[in-house]
């Protein structure tokens, strides 16, 4: 349907289209994508999420089945659902704008590397139970997935500290690096047991630093403000998991307080993001 | 009394925040009564820092003061008791020093706790009763804390914490008595205030009864956690309880930053800069003197040197963006005039040429990046009572006004309001909303002399209509009259005339002004559609209808009956009407057309087909073989508008005219 209206007063009731961006930059973000990139998409996005698919059902099975339950907080948390679910999601985002042929968001890109780096550097710190080699499974995926990318994420961007986040973020990883270090001594110190082949400790310091880093990275860069969204309801699963499942009580409060704060924080940076 | 408040909020938040450390390092969290910590930790910074935030606005009034020192004297009784919680549970003897922290603990909720479920809904919002009977509730509610916290503290009870401890002092009687004295008093006190506020919320209107509505949501929230603590698991019971009782507070904040209460924001960005950044250093050092620690061959002192030395060089250049970033939150891009501009730049570029939209462009951005709730924008020598453009919502307050100059004139004038708590706008708003007032001022006299010519225009237009109707008048009353009279005269004199050659020559003549008369009828009829003055406007309409009726084509009209305009506004309507219908007809294919005249506040045409659609019938030419510039041109001579909306189900011609010419604006 087109429109023709006549524009002759202030108050025009005009319905003709504003573009939201100008023309050079809407091409610069999207590139028509042939059969061969989304052959190609496919083919690395299958490999980028076997391992994370294969995780979450085989733990969510767990979880349902009751298997291994004096291990329920890792399958909550860092062995299960949140490491899941900060694997997955931004392998998702990045697959659905490269077979649409958008850049994909700045706030996946950091998150898909900060996932990689954080296991990286956590690898090298604990290198029992295969995690070097798990990284290397995940690493090279994720390296393929960006080369197969029409357009990838833009990582140079502006910086803006946001002063209601910026605290959240600082106060998190006070908890949480901590934690990490702590739990890369103790992978560390497993060289016999369950432990020693299942590398929990390992997984619970990997998103301790990743979720770090995604409340630093949002509250220091407005093109990032969305991973809050995912960190808010993470901390809270992991200090309610924590409170339910006999973690100590400080700990656990206080990483849920730092995600019913992050929610809270995120919602208003949203919110004025909203009115401008 | 910024100083004195500061000292006076150490008891709470320094109480609250010691027995959060000392409980975390004393391990005291399995221990009697742990739960009730997090609550009164909670109390303690909250409230005291609530309080502070009040004492330290510079308008504040006695009323304000009262309810600021309520909450910080609530937050003191909580963080004394917090403070004596853990450090009875983690005595290990008794003394008479641990007796006394378990009196404390027993009793001085109270105060701390009740206060918010009595008198903070009193004096809640301006910090005055809301008439001379509820000071016996206040009056009551204050007796009934101070009894209730010397007969619970009085009250014989063993604690059970790493070991058995007793009070000093202890008298079953005069405790029962105290207390059942006390809930006499606090549990009517209590309804009062819920009763008081309820009264607040009947009286108030706007900005007032939302404040009251925002406490009263909290305190509801508050009482209704309260009761259920019994059913609720633990911890979820505590964490309900914390949140609650940081609900009060949290409201209150919101009233006083959202809704301007006690003029206060210059304090609240300080607080929240202040709150942000000690929480961001203390953050960052333990950040890093943990990842120090982690290292290794580490050093504890050198590691707390190096995350001192960092956090200090840290402190600076944050301590501006925070400033930077609470100031965006509170006034938008205020003191950033290039992202204004640049904002309005990027607006003004999007709506390329088009100065009808630079006004409403304007507005927009004054509002959205500036934070401020309201602009508006008056067209100078414009006649119609109403802005030009406007955008947020509009005070009972005065406006600041700006004048947008060009070559010396004012073209308009820019109005804005104020921000909710302020009186006037501040020097940097003022300075940027001039910036922006000379950016737009060339292309808002570009629109102002658009809209000049328009009324120029529209006058020309409606004077040539009347200069016609009356012309038409003319040739029709006088000179179509006359010659119709010389041409029943000249056809009687053929009748009498007997010679053949005068016949023949009456003949001549009488067909001469049979010819004259065809002429000037077809010039009455150019100059003004006959139909619209022997039939009426709504009459003359029906007649156009009813020439383009034919088999296979339904054609249904629906007219006010009373619709009149200016004669002017009465042959554009009847043009376009007669066109649109001829494209209908000829070009759509159509088997239904309906025509539409609605009289309201102006004359409303609507012509609409079931047909194939402008780009089916003139591909060609989109619309533009089809008379439709005519059409436009017809509807903007008399300040009208016109809309075409096509499709290949059909073609809906809108117009919309005033009922004199140029009304419509």
């Amino acid at each position: 349907m087109t429109t023709h209206t006549t524009p002759s007063t202030v108050h025009s009731t005009s319905s003709s289209a504003s573009p939201s961006a100008s023309p050079s930059a809407a091409t610069r973000d999207t590139r028509p994508v042939g059969r061969g990139r989304r052959s190609l998409l496919v083919l690395t996005g299958l490999l980028a999420c076997a391992i994370p698919t294969v995780f979450t059902v085989t733990i969510t099975g767990m979880l349902v089945t009751g298997t291994d339950s004096d291990h329920r907080f890792h399958q909550l948390t860092g062995q299960g659902l949140i490491l899941c679910a900060l694997w997955l999601l931004p392998i998702l985002v990045l697959l659905r704008a490269g077979w649409q042929g958008r850049r994909p968001s700045t706030a996946a890109g950091l998150a898909h590397l900060v996932l990689m780096t954080a296991g990286a550097g956590c690898a090298l710190a604990a290198q029992g139970g295969g995690a070097p080699v798990l990284m290397a499974m995940i690493g090279i995926p994720g390296a393929l997935l960006w080369a197969s990318l029409p357009l990838r994420p833009r990582l140079r961007v502006p910086v803006q500290v946001d002063p209601l986040l910026a605290p959240v973020a600082l106060a998190a990883s006070a908890v949480l690096l901590p934690f990490a270090v702590d739990q890369v001594a103790l992978q560390n110190a497993s060289t016999t047991g369950y432990h020693a082949e299942n590398p929990h400790y390992f997984d619970m310091a990997w998103i301790a630093i990743t979720l770090a880093a995604h409340a630093l990275l949002a509250a220091l860069l407005p093109a990032a403000r969305a991973l809050a969204v995912g960190f808010a309801p993470a901390m809270v699963v992991l200090g309610s998991a924590g409170l339910a499942l006999g973690e100590s009580t400080p700990w656990s409060l206080f990483v849920l307080a730092c995600g019913a704060l992050a929610g809270a924080a995120s919602a208003v940076v949203r919110r004025q993001a909203a009115r401008n | 009394m910024t100083a004195v408040a500061a000292l006076a909020a150490v008891p709470g938040v320094g109480g609250g925040l010691l027995a959060l450390v000392l409980a975390a390092v004393l391990d005291t969290w399995d221990l009697a009564v742990a739960g009730e910590v997090p609550v009164d930790v909670v109390v303690a910074v909250s409230y005291p820092v609530t309080a502070l935030v009040v004492l330290s606005s510079p308008a504040l009034r006695r009323g304000g003061r009262a309810l600021a020192w309520i909450l910080m004297v609530a937050g003191a009784c909580a963080g004394v008791a917090a403070l004596s919680t853990v450090w009875a549970q983690a005595a290990t003897e008794p003394s008479v020093a641990t007796g006394v922290a378990v009196m404390l603990l027993t009793s001085i909720w109270a105060p701390g706790f009740l206060s918010l479920l009595t008198l903070v809904p009193l004096f809640y919002p301006d910090g005055l009763l809301a008439g001379r009977p509820w000071r016996w509730a206040a009056g009551a509610a204050g007796v009934g804390l101070v009894l209730l916290t010397v007969g619970l503290a009085i009250h014989p009870l063993t604690f059970e914490g790493r070991t058995e401890l007793t009070k000093p002092v202890t008298d079953l009687t005069v405790s029962r008595g105290l207390t059942w004295v006390a809930v006499a008093l606090l549990v009517p006190a209590g309804l009062a205030g819920v009763a008081s506020l309820v009264v607040r919320l009947v009286r108030s209107r706007g900005l007032a009864r939302r404040q009251v509505l925002v406490l009263l949501a909290a305190v509801g929230v508050l009482i209704a956690v309260t009761l259920a603590q019994g059913p609720l698991p633990s911890p979820v019971d505590i964490l309900a309880q914390a949140f609650a009782a940081a609900l009060v507070p949290l409201a209150i904040g919101v009233a006083i930053t959202r809704h301007g209460l006690y003029e206060m924001d210059v304090a609240v960005r300080r607080a929240l800069v202040a709150t942000s950044l000690g929480t961001c250093l203390a953050g960052a050092y333990l950040t890093l003197f943990a990842l120090l620690q982690a290292l290794p061959q580490h050093q504890s002192a050198l590691s707390a040197a190096v995350a001192a030395g960092f956090t200090g060089a840290l402190m600076q250049p944050l301590a501006r963006r925070l400033t930077a970033g609470v100031d965006r939150m509170f006034y938008g891009d205020r003191a950033d005039p290039f992202a204004v501009t640049s904002a309005l730049g990027t607006r003004l570029s999007e709506a390329g040429l088009d100065v009808a939209r630079v006004p409403q462009l304007l507005v927009d951005t004054v509002v959205e990046t500036l934070r401020l709730p309201g602009a508006l924008v008056w067209l100078s020598g414009d006649s119609i009572e109403r802005p030009v453009a406007a955008a947020g919502t509009t005070g009972d307050q005065r406006p600041a006004a700006f004048e947008l100059r060009h070559r010396g004139d004012v073209v308009a004038e820019l109005d804005v309001w104020p921000r909710a708590g302020e009186r006037s706008l501040h020097p940097r708003d003022e300075v940027v909303l001039r910036g922006l007032a000379d950016q737009v001022a060339p292309a808002v006299a570009a629109l102002q002399l658009h809209q000049q010519l328009q009324r120029s225009r529209e006058a020309l237009v409606a004077a040539r209509e009347d200069e016609r109707l009356r012309l038409r008048r003319d040739l029709h009353d006088g000179l179509g009259a006359t010659l119709a009279g010389v041409r029943l005269q000249v056809e009687t004199a053929r009748d009498l005339a007997e010679q053949p050659a005068v016949d023949r020559l009456l003949d001549s003549v009488g067909a001469g002004v049979a010819q004259a008369v065809a002429e000037v009828r077809a010039i009455t009829d150019g100059l003004r559609p006959a139909a619209l003055d022997e039939l009426g406007l709504a009459r003359a309409l029906s007649a156009l209808v009813d020439r383009v009726r034919a088999p296979g084509l339904e054609v249904e009209v629906e007219i006010d009956e009373h619709v009149t305009a200016d004669p002017a506004v009465e042959v554009a309507l009847h043009r376009i009407a007669a066109e649109a219908l001829a494209n209908a007809v000829r070009h759509s294919g159509a088997t239904e057309i309906r025509l539409d005249v609605r009289d309201g506040p102006h004359v409303e045409l609507r012509v609409s087909d079931d047909g194939v659609g402008m780009a089916a019938a003139d591909g060609s030419t989109t619309g533009s073989g089809l008379g439709l510039e005519s059409m436009r041109q017809r509807a903007e001579e008399v300040g009208g508008t016109l809309d075409v909306h096509t499709s290949d189900s059909g073609t809906t011609v809108h117009v919309r005219l005033p009922h004199a010419v140029g009304d419509l604006r």
